[in-house]
Order: C-alpha cells, then sequence, then structure tokens
C-alpha cells in the first residue's frame, strides 16, 4: 500500500489545477496508517487499524483560495478534484517541471512499529496499567490509550516543488481516577514522540501510568482553591501551554495578515517581559511538533517568536507570507488532505532563564504554584485566555503548602507575558494536541519554569 | 463532485470477508457524500472547497474480542489485507461477554433530515450568500471595523450501516450552516463575537440580516470588557453561552463512565440533582433535528429520554455493549464521529426544557450580577463535577444591563449549579445537538481581580 502517484500524473494535475489562471497550485497526498489500542478495567477493549488516502488540490489567486480533496486517486477524479479547485476565470498558467527535493531527516527510528508483534503493543498498556494501579490503593479506574502511526506526504506545488516525508508518530496516555469516599480525582499523563518502538526503552509505560495515578491520588486531599489575582508559579514542560495560548496563535500569519490578532501591529514592540524569549522549532529530532517539510512542503525552522520581550518574528504558511510579502517560515500544517493548510505551531517554548528552579517558590509570601495543567483556549482577538489547572498547590511563605483543586487560570496575552518576573534555567517540553479551524495537529509546549507576579485564579471560593 | 460509489455493496463483501476469516460477529458503517465550505472576508473568497467523500468502518468481534478497521480507500486489496489484520488483532483484545451487535429493530420514520432541494442551491447562491452575511456586518455601526470572517458551509451524507445479524439501516441526512464573526473596536480592545444558524435544509437559515444584527450586538455588547472583583453573585447565561453546563452533563450521563466510576453522578439515579425547572431531554427523533437521526452508531432506533424531570435524574445513556453490563436495553445513544471511528456513547438532540419567561423577564429580577455571553476553555468536569470556565459579558445592576465584564472565570459545583437554577426562560432554539434557553443560576463564584 503506498502513493502512487507519478511526477507526470501529479504535473498534468496541476496544469489542470491552473487552467482557468491562478498564481500558485499544489497537490497534498496523503498515506497514513495508524494502528490504536485502548485499554480500561484491566482490559484489552479493541484494537484498531486504519487507513487515510486521499489528495487534496488547491489553487491560490491572489489572496482567493480554491480547495477540494478525494479519495478516489484515479486520474478522471483527479482531474475533475483539480478542476473544482480551479479559479473561475483567466488564462491558463504554465505550472514549472516537477524536480524532487531532499527532505531534512528529523526522525531516529530504530524499531519500526510496522516490526512489531501486536502482542508487544499491547504490552506497553499492560506496563502502564500496572504503573497506575501499583501506585496506590485508592485509584480506582485506568484506561490507557495507544497508538502508532505512519504518515507519507507527498507535497507538489506548481513552482516545481516536489517532496516526501515518511512521518512516524506514536503515543501512550493514561488517564487514572483515584476514590477516597465521595471524593474522586483524576490524573492524566502521556508520552509522544516521532520514533520506534524503542521510546518505550528509555520512557518505561509503568512511569507514565504512575504519573497520572500520583497526580488524581495527590488531589485526593485538596481543597478549594483560593481566587482572585496573586503570583503564581508555572511548572517547567507543560507550563508551556501558557505561551501557546497566551502568545503562540497571536503569531500566527492568518490572524496577523487579516489585524484579527492582538498581535498584528507588534513587530519590533515590547510584548513581553525582557526575561521572555520564544521560539517555535520545528526542526528538534523526533518531537511531537517536529516534521521534515511542513505539509506545504517547506522545510521547518527555528522561528524567533519574542527575543528578551520584543517581538521579532511571526509564523507563516505559504499564503500568507506570499500576501505579507515574506517567507514562509515552515510553519503550514493540515489535519489530513481534507483540511487546507493554516499557519501553526510546532514545537513553541520559552528559552532558559537565569533563576535556580527552587527560587520561583521561595519569593512569594503567598501564591500558587501549578504543577499540571489541563487544556486551554484564547480569544485571539482580544488576546484574553484560560486555561485549567489540574494539580496545583499553594505558596505560604515562599514554601509550597497544601494542594488546591478546581482552579482556572485566566488572563490577557500580552498583559500577562509583561508579568513574568522569574524564569528557570534548562528547559522542558510536554507533547500535545493544537486545535484551530476544525483541526487536530500535533504539537509540543515548553517553558523552564517561571513566576508571574500576578494573574487571576478562577474558583469555586470567594 | 460526486462519488460514485456501492457503499452496499463494500459494506456486505467486507462482512462476508471478516465471517470468512473468523469473526463470529461484524458490523460495517460506512459512509459517503459531498461538502462544500466557502469562507469570505471583505467581499473576497478566503477559501472555497468542495469535496466528495467516502470511507468505511468494520467492528469484528471474535468470540467476544474486538477489533476495528476503517479506511477511505475501497480497493479490495486494501479492504481484504486489512480485514485480515483486524480479525488477527481481535486475539489481542480481552473476551467480554458483553461485546454484542444489535439485532434489527424498526426504525422511527424521522422527517425532515434530509433536503432534496439542496443539491439544485448553486455555488454562485451559496457565495452570493456568504459574501452578503460577510457586507452585512459594516452596516452593524461604526465599532465594527473588521470580521475574522463569515462561513457557509453544508454537506450531504448517506449512511449505511449492516451487520452479520441481518441488520440494515440506510438514511441520508444534510447539514447546512452560516456563522460570522465581526471584529468591534473601541475602549483600547478588540473584540470578536459569533452568531450562527445552522439547520437541515437551506430554506431553514435564518435571513443573514439576523444572524449579522445579532453577532454585532454581542461584538459591540463585550466591548471594553474588564475584570470585576471575585464575588459570588447570580448569574445569568444566555442562550448561546449557557450549553457549557450541558456539555458536562452530557459527559457525566454515559452509562459507560458511569458504571466505571467515572462520573460524579455515580449513585444518583432517581436522586434530585437540580432544581423543580430543570428538566432536560435526549431526544434523537425530532423532525429535521441537527441531533436526530433514526438509528444511533450501531442501528439500535433513536428515542426521546427524560433525563432529569423536574431536578430528579431518571436515566444515563447506553449502547449495546454498556446496556448488557448494567444489565438494562440500550438507549440508542451510540454515536460515530464518522466512518473512521468506533462508536462510542453520545448525546443526540440534548436541551434544557424552556420556562415560559422571557429573558429580559429573567434578567430584570438580579440586583447585581453577571450575564454571561460566551464561555472560554474548559468548563466541566465530569469525574469531579467541578464547572468552571472564563467568561465575557455584562455587569447587570437593578436588572439592568451595565458595564461590560471580561477576563474572569464563573465556577460551581455542577450539583450546585443544577440546584441553583432558579429561572428558565422560553428562547429555547435546537439550532444545535445540545441546546439551553437563557437561564439564571441563584449563586456562583465570579473570580476576578
Amino acid at each position: 500500500m503506498s502513493l502512487d502517484l507519478s511526477r507526470d500524473l501529479l504535473g498534468r494535475v496541476l496544469e489542470v489545477a491552473l487552467s482557468r489562471g491562478g498564481e500558485f497550485a499544489d497537490i497534498f497526498a496523503e498515506h497514513t496508517r495508524t494502528t490504536s489500542i485502548g485499554l480500561a478495567e484491566d482490559k484489552v477493549k479493541s484494537v484498531s487499524v486504519g487507513i487515510v488516502q486521499g489528495l487534496g488540490v488547491r489553487v491560490i489567486s491572489g489572496d482567493e483560495v480554491g480547495f477540494a480533496y478525494t479519495d478516489e486517486l484515479t486520474e478522471p477524479e483527479l482531474e475533475k478534484t483539480a478542476l473544482a479547485a480551479a479559479a473561475s476565470r483567466g488564462r491558463p498558467v504554465h505550472p514549472a517541471p516537477l524536480v524532487a527535493s531532499d527532505v531534512p531527516r528529523r526522525y531516529d527510528v530504530r524499531v519500526p512499529f510496522s516490526d512489531v508483534a501486536p502482542s508487544r503493543k499491547t504490552d506497553i498498556l499492560w506496563r502502564a496499567n500496572a504503573g497506575a494501579r501499583d501506585y496506590d490503593a485508592r485509584v480506582s479506574e485506568v484506561s490507557v490509550s495507544y497508538y502508532d502511526q505512519e504518515r507519507r506526504v507527498l507535497v507538489a506545488n506548481s513552482e516545481g516543488r516536489w517532496v516526501e516525508d515518511r512521518q512516524p508518530l506514536n503515543l501512550l496516555a493514561v488517564s487514572a481516577v483515584a476514590v477516597d469516599g465521595s471524593v474522586r480525582q483524576s490524573g492524566y499523563e502521556r508520552a509522544s514522540e516521532r520514533r520506534g518502538y524503542e521510546l518505550f526503552e528509555d520512557v518505561a509505560p509503568e512511569s507514565v501510568g504512575r504519573e497520572a495515578a500520583r497526580e488524581a491520588v495527590s488531589m485526593l486531599g485538596a481543597e478549594e482553591t483560593p481566587t482572585g489575582e496573586m503570583p503564581v508559579v508555572m511548572p517547567r514542560g507543560w507550563g508551556g501551554v501558557l505561551l501557546h495560548e497566551a502568545v503562540g496563535h497571536g503569531l500566527e500569519g492568518d490572524f496577523v495578515r487579516k489585524g484579527t490578532s492582538f498581535y498584528a501591529e507588534s513587530l519590533g514592540r515590547e510584548v513581553a517581559s525582557p526575561l521572555v524569549t520564544v521560539v517555535d522549532d520545528g526542526t528538534l529530532m523526533n518531537h511531537r511538533g517536529t516534521t521534515g517539510v511542513d505539509d506545504e512542503g517547506t522545510p521547518t525552522q527555528r522561528t524567533v517568536l519574542i527575543e528578551k520581550g520584543i517581538c521579532t518574528g511571526f509564523l507563516f504558511d505559504l499564503l500568507n507570507a506570499r500576501l505579507m510579502r515574506t517567507q514562509s517560515t515552515g510553519n503550514g500544517r493540515r489535519e489530513t488532505f481534507r483540511h487546507p493548510p493554516l499557519p501553526r505551531m510546532t514545537n513553541t517554548f520559552m528559552e532558559g532563564g537565569e533563576a535556580a528552579a527552587e527560587d520561583l517558590v521561595r519569593g512569594a509570601r503567598y501564591g500558587l504554584e501549578v504543577r499540571k495543567l489541563g487544556g486551554g483556549q484564547v480569544d485571539i482577538t482580544s488576546g484574553n485566555f484560560v486555561f485549567k489547572v489540574s494539580e496545583a498547590y499553594l505558596i505560604e511563605n515562599g514554601r509550597t503548602t497544601r494542594p488546591v483543586r478546581g482552579a482556572t487560570l485566566i488572563g490577557n496575552g500580552p498583559e500577562i507575558m509583561k508579568r513574568v518576573d522569574m524564569v528557570a534555567s534548562g528547559a522542558g517540553c510536554a507533547a500535545g494536541s493544537c486545535g484551530k479551524g476544525g483541526q487536530m495537529v500535533p504539537v509540543c509546549v515548553g517553558e523552564p519554569g517561571l513566576r508571574i507576579s500576578a494573574m487571576t485564579i478562577g474558583g469555586t471560593r470567594s | 463532485m460526486s462519488v460514485e460509489v456501492g457503499i452496499q455493496a463494500v459494506a456486505e463483501r467486507l462482512i462476508e470477508r471478516a465471517l470468512d476469516a473468523g469473526a463470529t460477529e461484524a458490523e460495517a458503517f460506512a459512509q459517503n457524500g459531498e461538502r462544500a465550505h466557502i469562507q469570505v472576508i471583505r467581499g473576497r473568497v478566503e477559501n472555497l472547497t468542495r469535496a466528495g467523500f467516502k470511507g468505511v468502518g468494520l467492528r469484528v468481534l471474535v468470540e467476544g474480542r474486538l477489533a476495528f478497521l476503517s479506511s477511505s480507500d475501497f480497493s479490495e486489496q486494501t479492504l481484504d489485507g486489512l480485514v485480515a489484520e483486524a480479525v488477527s488483532l481481535a486475539a489481542e483484545a480481552t473476551a467480554e461477554p458483553y461485546n454484542a451487535l444489535p439485532e434489527m429493530d424498526a426504525a422511527p420514520e424521522i422527517p425532515g433530515l434530509y433536503d432534496p432541494d439542496l443539491a439544485a442551491v448553486s455555488l454562485d447562491r451559496k457565495l452570493e450568500v456568504a459574501k452578503r452575511l460577510d457586507a452585512l456586518v459594516f452596516d452593524q455601526g461604526p465599532e465594527i471595523h473588521n470580521t475574522e470572517g463569515s462561513v457557509y458551509s453544508d454537506g450531504v451524507y448517506e449512511n449505511l450501516i449492516l451487520n452479520s445479524k441481518g441488520l440494515v439501516h440506510r438514511w441520508r441526512e444534510s447539514f447546512v450552516s452560516m456563522v460570522v464573526s465581526p471584529v468591534a473596536e473601541g475602549k483600547g480592545q478588540k473584540q470578536v463575537a459569533h452568531d450562527w444558524t445552522s439547520a437541515r435544509a437551506f430554506r431553514d437559515l435564518k435571513p443573514p440580516e439576523d444572524v449579522a444584527r445579532e453577532a454585532c450586538r454581542r461584538a459591540k455588547l463585550l466591548l471594553g470588557g474588564e475584570a470585576v472583583e471575585t464575588q459570588k453573585v447570580p448569574v445569568v447565561l444566555d442562550a448561546r453561552a449557557g450549553a457549557a453546563l450541558l456539555g458536562g452533563l452530557g459527559q457525566a450521563i454515559n452509562g459507560e463512565s458511569v458504571y466505571r466510576g467515572r462520573s460524579f453522578l455515580v449513585d444518583q439515579l432517581g436522586k434530585k440533582i437540580g432544581s423543580d425547572r430543570v428538566t432536560v431531554i435526549d431526544d434523537g427523533t425530532i423532525e429535521s433535528g441537527m441531533g436526530s437521526s433514526p438509528v444511533d452508531g450501531e442501528g439500535v432506533p433513536t428515542r426521546r429520554k427524560l433525563i432529569v424531570e423536574k431536578g430528579v435524574l431518571r436515566c444515563f445513556l447506553y449502547d449495546t455493549y454498556s446496556a448488557r453490563k448494567a444489565k438494562t436495553r440500550p438507549t440508542g445513544n451510540s454515536a460515530r464521529d464518522s466512518y473512521a471511528s468506533r462508536p462510542v456513547i453520545g448525546t443526540l438532540n440534548f436541551y434544557l426544557e424552556a420556562g415560559e419567561r422571557t429573558p429580559g423577564e429573567v434578567l430584570s429580577e438580579v440586583d447585581n450580577g453577571f450575564f454571561v455571553l460566551r464561555t472560554l476553555g474548559g468548563a466541566t468536569n465530569p469525574v469531579t463535577g467541578d464547572f468552571s470556565a472564563g467568561a465575557a459579558g455584562v455587569w447587570i445592576k437593578n436588572g439592568q444591563l451595565t458595564q461590560p465584564v471580561a477576563k474572569v472565570t464563573i465556577a460551581a459545583k455542577m450539583l450546585d449549579m443544577l440546584q441553583g437554577i432558579d429561572a428558565v426562560a422560553n428562547d429555547l432554539t435546537l439550532d444545535s445537538p445540545t441546546a439551553t434557553p437563557t437561564y439564571r443560576v441563584r449563586e456562583m463564584t465570579v473570580s476576578g481581580t
């Protein structure tokens, strides 16, 4: 099973796509094969295998885009698809001959999952399950999900570009529930990289389970979170969700071009505390947000978005870069061939600072130390964001004291980023998924640990 | 574009192959259809997507062991390979006696799910509607400077469910929707708001004028919002914001989650979990309903169920597997996102029943409180029963709307929220699968400065 599409054939399809005018056309073809397994209640609930295969054709005329896709990879169907995407009026434009380009190698796979017997895959889930159940007797229910995937992509465009990439991806996630009397808490942990089976030699599945269980159990004794404005210490790794929501989305080229982002006019201006340097880097070896080329065939790169508090860059796909007379930063991404590309983050993180990690808490008389975060959301127009805290502790007189539950963090991106008053040294990344315009893509978020001098905590206590 | 694929032939062949390969039961869910998506911004067609699609999902049971496959590639070679693989993968699953496929049962006739006239609506007409909607926002006052774009989208689907026990259901459905997102500017802020209309038939869409006016009214009301001090006050949730609570309730009444202790409603069946004003219904049989379907994701006929009756929790949702496990009957709530995903338990048309008073009356009784027009993020944890969301809206003083509010959260225990609902308005519209009218909660924590 493969993408059996010749350069001649796709050349003809591009010809059809531009037969009614337009400046640019591209084809994105995909063959993705995924094996997924679910375990719950000490049972392997199901094993699934799926194939997503098809092709999308896009035609750009100025700021207008025609897009069509098909899962029938026959020549007549591809031509029909190209015509559906074609501009409505204009003279034919001839695409350049397709020349294959090299793709940087960004994944290091030693044991491909296609060589791994199914029973060794289910073993990963059983081990994660055991890690969670053995942690504490109060762990009442554990569910484990797993997938491994190989996504083969092919991009051909009217400027003659032809690239192919094979993108591995895998994930192990554990959700645990702990119960004590009438109190019920949940915990969650995942590991995900673009690697082979060897990932689970470096990251023991038991440790993923244990971490989910630890979170659930440690929150059993939590009291309701205090509310209102106070200093907040964000954790290494997952704390990067804050950057992703508060800053990252607002720096995506489509929102910037349309002027709907709060950051649209921010280039060269101070948008954060001088301690803050934020980078999007799609080239980091084996990371969940990494790819060799983006879904428009542009090599991924390292883009500095904020340097010492000054906004220095945006994230671009081809369309928005073209319209803003700049270059794509290799951030044109799409969920599948059925989705048009959008400028998206890859691995987005804050660079390390100079503070010692233990000093972040020490300096606060009263505040919140966040250990784990749930999902977040941002309104990129106002810059307001919110995210859920799944594990947090009170800071009293410079020390971490009691666990608190039910906290939600809310604020305004530009305001909060100016209140970053300590950044720890080092780095840390966490794997996640990002949704935009109805499309989910794999990403990493990260930061080294930081403190915000004042941020609003939402909860039920007043 | 149209895809001429005999989904019935593909489904029948898959089941046959699965049984040949050793499956004891098999079920195919196949879909094909066409979609159009138009996004307009300031008169320009930012994106015009047209596509046909198809796909099939197959569940196989080998003596109680479950495997699933899905593919958009219908070539015999691919499908035969996948079936063989799925049947052998089933050996890795744990045998569960509750795993079984449903028997054939007659499905209700639900009118209005498919609009035969949609095919006759030309692309030009759809483009015109989208452009008109986007242009209309600029007539709504000097504060409206921009839009995030206006979207028209539609889809026509043919669905087929077939299993080895002789169950077969085939039905067509259509969706049409328009969304508008004007941006208001002023008071040093930018503020976007959204409004939408969606229906099964093109002719049932609301006029673009109404949608544009409502979205702009919201953007203007929200403009300049700042945080208020943290306090406990009555909160009125507007009909467009109120569904956040119901989404969490929908997850918590999932019969499988309840069985596994992953719901705050464990042990609450038959108990009073809400005030007398709270009646919540799940109904897959509503004429033209956005969440209606003659059968659920595994072919069980859907029906109307009282979930909460005057505050009393009456029923959980079950598919065939979880119903057998909990020793009850399936409720027709097996849901599929698409052919590519295994069915899981979900709601159909899930709504809070309307009351008799107008939203204005419900607001006017509040001396000091918060009128929420929009929620942001997270909202509910069905395990712990906590509700917490970012919120934007307008402060209410002596029954009147006063200054805009943003950057705050509203939070409460979901049980306290349900018990605290002391007024429900009459403005319910079932244009989303999950819907509420405007309602008031006696007390929630509004966290700000």
